[in-house]
């Protein structure tokens, strides 16, 4: 049987990373604390071992679910050995864990990571001494280079020696023995030394599991804190600290005087600003999409579109299907439904890759989680924390690693409002939907982008304060901890390698999933019910299913035209059927051939306004049913997700209408029922906003149901 | 109808099959869209 090692650290420290590098695989790295929300496991060939990466942890008594998971793992399945990573840029910090994880007698060896970032603030570290004082072996390593790998491979291959444990002062070792000789042969043996101190230090899960020897324990620990005057569980940490803070002095020497400013604290008195912050990320994100969607992305799509679809694809797919003489029929199902469909659909790629490599390089290079760090100020004032703020960063790419990176929020009242709330920010599957509407409403400019991510943020924000008001979800928001990583110079093959699994997802799906919708959209837009071909798409079956429900998205500005629709109900199966429909829909294969594109016939149909709704309301309603999916294990029953799905819609249409109500009243002049619905919306919503207790009502019920 | 049309016929049919098996596969449980993001694709 294969050796198992697990890989533990801190969070952000370089695990995912590390493991990638040691078992040849591509898990989804981030320069930012908690991209790793379940343990992965991996093979090492070269040892011929199983590498497990686990989520990462500050200590051993863990707050968060995905905490919960690394100790779980180290306890329960007693890994071969571990490997523990430790940050070299920030040693006291990390080596906490690594006083908890000596204690559990698992041979260990601790990876130096970062080194190169080390030598190059001019700080020597020695790892021979450090060896000594841990009573395990060092090595330094560079995961994001490749640096010390043999090493760290050897020493892991001949890792077989129980470590000794940091010694603490003689009153608490004495204790420490007394609870073990009353734990001995209650507890699994290679764990005695943890179990001892964890009880000391009263953990919830040690006491639960040592169960009936608890009250003689808690005698002796009573006894320990009169003696020493404090608690016990400050006595131990503060112990560790100072063994820790000796071995850290006697094995590093820093060349920068303590209070000095490194390169990264210089850029982040600047981005980190209290009053700069906000603008200088809102400038950032204007820029991405600049270059995403109107320059750079905006050129590669026209050309997808003009010339690969335009004059070769489609011409050709038409012209070859016609000279085989094949049915009429089955032509005009290829190329007017799946490469209409699917074509409409991966024209946006280009503008997608542009917009990936961007966040990627924001991502790797720290800057992403400066922004967790100012957005906390923000958020906060609203009822959330900046924690809040990290699934909403995955959600740009998928909403659903979004809403399961949730389980790093400890409070399960932020954790079930950032499940529900964090597909508000548009995900990449969106992107093509905001393309379309800013290409064709407004000259493809890259304010309508901005627009879309700032409203997902607002809708956030203004979510946070109407369900905080909700008597099951209200509370203090959760304390946001945050070590915010040293910039540095985004990796080339970790940009290559994200963008082109993002790339390749987008594909996949749309080869897939997409496909097989646009041939539904176009066998329902080409027959009637009675099975017979009709000239005129408003005779077909697609048209009197969307001219069923149209009537739902009148006040809204886009309920006039089935098509959109038909286009925001396919959306729900996945967002990228919006535009593959309109593809199917509005004949993007002949459009493409002639030269024009889908653009005029789009614009002909809404006004901006309307545009500009039917943008919103898809942006903010219902997710794909993958994410419900997702949103249903977080929440853990069908009627909170139920309960979610309704709110998201219900916010979506408001918005929507008042967007299009009020913008059309302010541009057009024009005024009705429904502006006056506009209004008394914002009343209401305005009402929630400001009431202490809106919903008090449904405290009782809230109350008797969670009883 | 020709050999061409069957032909054709029989082939988009065999993409629409993948793209059914692979679109069920991926969205199995209504749980994963197959991002590769969390790893759940990956874990061996």
């Amino acid at each position: 049987m294969s050796r198992v090692i697990a890989l533990a650290g801190n969070p952000n420290c370089g695990k995912t990373t590390l493991f990638n590098r040691l078992t040849g695989s591509s898990q989804k790295v981030g320069n930012w604390p908690g991209v790793t929300i379940d343990r992965k496991e991996g093979r090492i060939k070269a040892i011929g071992a199983v590498l497990v990466d686990l989520p990462g942890i500050y200590s051993l008594s863990p707050y968060s679910p995905e905490e919960v998971v690394s100790r779980d793992f180290l306890l329960d399945s007693r890994p071969d050995a571990i490997i523990n990573i430790v940050d070299a840029t920030n040693m006291e910090r990390n080596l906490y864990l690594t006083s908890q994880i000596l204690d559990m007698g698992i041979p260990t060896v601790i990876a130096l990571n970062m080194m190169d970032t080390v030598r190059r603030d001019g700080t020597v570290i020695d790892t021979e001494k450090l060896s000594k004082a841990l009573g395990c072996r060092v090595v330094g390593i560079s995961a994001l280079k490749g640096e010390g790998m043999d090493e760290l491979l050897e020493a892991i291959s001949s890792a077989g020696e129980t470590p000794k444990p940091v010694r603490l002062s003689d009153p608490l070792e004495k204790s420490i023995s007394e609870i073990s000789g009353k734990l001995e042969g209650k507890v699994p043996d290679g764990h005695l030394r943890w179990y001892s101190v964890k009880a000391l230090e009263r953990d919830v899960l040690a006491i639960e599991r040592i169960g009936e020897s608890w009250e003689e324990i808690s005698e002796i620990i009573d006894d320990l804190e009169k003696a020493e005057d404090d608690e016990s569980d400050s006595l131990v940490a503060s112990e560790r600290y100072s063994s820790i803070s000796d071995v850290v002095v006697s094995s590093v020497k820093t060349k920068r005087a303590s209070g000095g400013y490194t390169t990264s604290d210089r850029i982040d008195r600047i981005v980190t600003n209290r009053w700069l912050g906000l603008p200088i990320f809102a400038g950032v994100m204007f820029l991405v999409y600049y270059i995403s969607i109107t320059t750079v992305g905006g050129w590669g799509t026209d050309w997808v579109n003009d010339v690969f679809f335009g004059e070769w694809t489609i011409p050709g797919a038409a012209a070859w299907l016609e000279s085989m003489a094949v049915d009429p029929v089955l032509t005009a199902f290829i190329v007017d439904g799946l490469i209409a469909g699917v074509g409409a659909v991966l024209g946006f790629l280009p503008q997608m890759l542009v917009l990936f490599v961007l966040l990627v390089i924001l991502e790797d290079s720290g800057y992403m989680a400066r922004i967790a760090f100012v957005m906390d100020r923000v958020f906060r004032r609203f009822g959330l924390s900046g924690k809040s703020f990290i699934p909403i960063l995955i959600g740009t790419g998928c909403g659903v690693p979004g809403i399961m990176a949730s389980r790093t929020i400890e409070s399960e009242r932020d954790r079930r409002i950032t499940a529900m709330t964090t597909t508000f920010i548009p995900c990449s599957a969106k992107l093509p939907i905001i393309a379309l509407i800013a290409g064709a409403l407004f000259g493809g400019s890259a304010l309508v982008a901005l627009a879309s991510y700032f409203i997902g943020v607002l809708a956030i924000l203004l979510s946070g304060i109407i369900l905080k008001k909700w008597p099951s979800l209200s509370g203090t928001p959760s304390e946001f901890i945050m070590e915010l990583p040293p910039y540095h110079i985004p990796g080339v093959a970790t940009v290559i390698r994200s963008t082109f699994e993002k790339g390749w997802a987008f594909v996949r799906k749309a080869g897939t999933f997409i496909l097989l919708a646009c041939g539904i959209i176009w066998f329902l837009s080409a027959f009637d019910w009675s099975m017979s071909m009709v000239g005129d798409i408003n005779d077909s079956m697609l048209a009197d299913i969307g001219n069923a429900i149209t009537w739902i998205f009148v006040p809204l500005g886009w309920g006039d035209e089935w098509q959109f629709s038909v286009g925001t109900i396919t959306g729900l199966l996945a967002k990228e059927n919006v535009v593959g429909t309109f593809g199917v829909l509005f004949g993007f294969s002949e459009v493409a051939e002639s030269g024009d594109e889908i653009w005029p016939i789009i614009a002909a149909m809404l006004t901006p306004i309307a545009g500009f709704s039917f943008l919103v309301f898809n942006l903010l309603c219902a997710p794909c049913f993958a994410a419900i999916g997702a949103m249903r294990r977080e929440l853990g029953t069908w009627k909170a997700t139920g309960a979610a799905v309704l709110y998201q819609c219900l916010l979506a249409y408001a918005v929507s209408m008042v967007i299009f109500q009020i913008g059309s009243l302010l541009i057009y002049g024009t005024f009705g029922i429904w502006t006056v619905a506009a209004f008394a919306t914002v009343a209401l919503i305005a009402y929630i906003l400001v009431s202490k207790e809106p919903f008090a009502r449904y405290r009782h019920k809230t109350s008797e149901a969670a009883v | 109808m020709n050999i061409a049309t069957i032909a054709v016929g029989l082939a988009v049919a065999v993409v629409l099959f993948l793209a059914a098996y692979f679109s069920v596969k991926s969205f199995r449980n209504g749980k994963c869209s197959g991002c590769k993001e969390c790893g759940r694709c990956k874990r061996r």
